[in-house]
């Protein structure tokens, strides 16, 4: 039932090598060039917090943590230095729950009214709390996939790949997807068809 | 972006809804369904790796931040694929690409400060689609209503509301 490496295991390995310079170049072009592609396209605290003045009047975004909430005043640097007030945050605010608190991030995206002073067209902020939740909850994710990829994969060492593995035995616990072979008498047609679903790849 | 666990949810409900369809896939493969769900996210892994070694063959800075865009998701997909036994992996590829799909298109709906999503296309395209601003990445609910449609696929898939297709592959 094994089928061989349509271009040999050199194939393979060639293939990888391909694709792994391929990858790495790609890294290395968003590393060099200018445009990263998860960066904001607008001037960012890193640019605007030294040279203030030069962005007077421009749309730029900051990242910073909240100092005082009324007004809202944020610092850009984690010192606590950098700071700008925002105004018009109460209409533009966009928050999971709560009222905002000293220590909450938040990105501020707005018009640089002067060199202190930032007025909001939208004000994004998370509590502290929130972006521990987001953690553990992917943390947990990942786990989750982690430990099907090990129940339904196993390696067939004479071919150095993955192979599906015996799916029979991950019926119980977590939700799964597989049909149970106990499900009803399989009488139908369909349960037929589903044992015999159960017997192919193995 | 929205927490992993809604990414995988989501992954795993497309997997189950597409196992329900098809026969070729099986447990494992909705497995892989969810792997290229969170994918894209290796980024935030990946930068626990050593990036000097890198650096010297490259012999410049390296940015991971590509992981997370078509590009990357099109190398890690296919350089996934050939960890798998050959019967199996036209099939790997097919779905894990579903999944790092899903991915994009969960983040692109992220509400962003700018208005503005990430470059998702890159390296074809620099260009930044409109964020359609659906959640925040700190929104709960999203999990939630990506749980409610996992176990609604799991239930469509155990109690057979769909008629399994069979096909030659």
């Amino acid at each position: 039932m094994s089928t061989r490496e349509p271009f040999g295991q050199s194939g393979r390995l060639l293939a990888s090598v391909a694709l792994l310079i391929a990858l790495v170049g790609l890294l290395s072009w968003a590393g060099t060039a200018a445009v990263d592609p998860l960066e904001r396209t607008y001037p960012d605290e890193a640019d605007v917090t030294p040279d203030r003045e030069s962005y007077i009047g421009d749309r730029i975004v900051l990242d910073g943590a909240v100092v005082e909430t009324d007004p809202l005043v944020i610092a850009t640097q984690s010192t606590g230095n950098g700071r700008f007030t925002v105004v018009r945050t109460a209409d533009t605010l966009e928050r999971s729950t709560g009222p905002l608190e000293t220590g909450d991030r938040v990105t501020v995206f707005g018009t640089l009214e002067d060199a202190s002073t930032l007025d909001a067209d939208r004000t994004i902020s998370t509590a502290l709390w929130e972006s521990l939740y987001m953690v553990v909850i992917s943390f947990v994710a990942g786990c989750w996939v982690l430990a099907r990829l090990v129940r339904g994969w196993r390696v067939d060492w004479g071919r150095g790949a993955l192979v599906p593995g015996f799916t029979a035995s991950m019926s119980g616990g977590k939700p799964d997807t597989d049909p149970s072979p106990s499900r009803g008498d399989g009488t139908s047609v369909d349960g037929s068809s589903e044992r015999h679903r159960e017997q192919r790849d193995q | 972006m929205p927490d992993l666990l809604t990414h995988v949810l989501v992954g795993y409900s497309i997997g189950t809804l597409l196992s329900a369809r098809y026969e070729q896939v099986r447990t494992a493969q909705v497995t892989l369904v969810m792997v290229g769900a969170l994918s894209p996210d290796f980024r935030k892994i990946a930068p626990l790796l050593p990036t000097t070694p890198l650096e010297l063959v490259t012999g410049g800075p390296i940015s991971w931040t590509p992981l997370h865009t078509f590009g990357g998701s099109v190398l890690v997909v296919l350089l996934g694929s050939l960890l798998i036994a050959p019967e199996y992996r036209r099939r790997a590829v097919v779905l894990t690409a579903i999944g790092a799909a899903s991915h994009h298109v969960l983040d692109v709906a992220l509400l962003t400060a700018t208005g503005e999503a990430y470059a998702v296309f890159f390296p074809i395209s620099t260009y930044r689609p409109p964020s359609l601003g659906l959640y925040l990445s700190t929104d709960r609910w999203p999990a939630a209503v990506a749980g409610v449609l996992a176990a609604s696929s799991w239930a469509v898939r155990r109690y057979g509301i769909t008629e399994p297709v069979q096909r030659s592959d």
